[in-house]
């Protein structure tokens, strides 16, 4: 990781590649409305994306929230517990 | 039961009688203390012991013990002290409140008057997230782990506490209730 980031310049590939995502699972106690709240509020989604990831963790029992780098995805993952959610990060391929 | 109030001109308020600031508190309270002895005892211990600790900690990589670990390393501590300071502040607004109506010359008053919040901005998410944190703790001493328990089931998957399940869960539910209460004002917003 610490190689790519000193590298000056990053290969167009790598940028589209965006290899990591933000997951956010299912629990019982989150309340539907407190989570589509936080997407909208944290991620800047509109109302209608937001309803769109919320059922999709609820009834799919996840759903990835975000793509980007592994230390962005990491932030988010951080700002999601910090909300109570269920969070984690993983390769987008896995 | 609680009240919110929206006045023709302002943030909403949120209205809570005697009993209730006193329950608020008692949690608050009770969450504070949960998550500082974690901290004392180590955090990555604490996951370990206390389902609880781990529900509000959770891994940040499912499928990498050890980058799970490294993240937990370096988040722990600032997620626990978050959730800490929201506590700490939701426990001042309930006394401040409490101690402002109390009659200076009756000691003896405490919540006499309940208390009365003012969700405004940032206060509204330290309130969710307290909330929030408080419903995930008594979810994981309850053992609930269905969506849909709804109807607030009782019946107890341990007993290895002296608290009331009943009672518990009355106070989840209703916790619940202030939480989707306060989303809907923001969604308002």
């Amino acid at each position: 990781m610490a190689q790519i980031l000193d590298q000056p310049i990053v290969d167009e590939a790598t940028l589209t590649m965006q290899p990591w995502v933000t997951i956010v699972w299912n629990d019982p106690v989150n309340l539907m409305s407190y989570v589509s709240l936080v997407f909208r509020s944290y991620f800047g989604y509109t109302h209608e994306e937001a309803e769109r990831l919320m059922l999709a963790v609820h009834h799919e029992g996840r759903a990835v929230v975000a793509t980007g780098n592994r230390e962005e995805m990491e932030r988010h993952v951080e700002a999601m517990h910090g909300y109570g959610l269920w969070a984690s990060l993983a390769k987008a391929d896995a | 039961m609680s009240a919110f109030v929206r006045p023709p001109v302002g943030p909403v308020v949120l209205r809570l009688d005697e009993q209730e600031t006193s329950i608020l508190e008692q949690l608050a309270s009770q969450l504070v203390d949960m998550l500082e002895d974690a901290t004392r005892a180590g955090l990555a211990t604490a996951v370990e012991l206390d389902p609880a600790m781990a529900r509000l900690v959770p891994e940040g990589y499912r499928d990498d013990p050890e980058a799970a670990a490294e993240f937990r390393r370096f988040t722990a501590d600032d997620l626990v002290g978050g959730k800490v300071t929201a506590a700490r502040t939701v426990l001042a607004a309930l006394t401040a409140d409490a101690s402002d109506a109390a009659q200076p010359t009756d000691v003896s008053v405490g919540h006499e008057d309940g208390a009365a919040v003012t969700l405004e901005g940032e206060t509204a998410w330290t309130w969710l997230r307290f909330l929030n944190d408080t419903r995930l703790t008594i979810a994981a001493r309850l053992g609930i782990e269905e969506d849909d328990a709804e109807p607030f089931d009782p019946s107890p998957t341990s007993s290895d506490d002296e608290q009331d399940p009943q009672l518990m869960m009355a106070i989840y539910a209703w916790l619940g209730y202030l939480q989707e209460s306060i989303v809907a004002v923001l969604d308002e917003a």
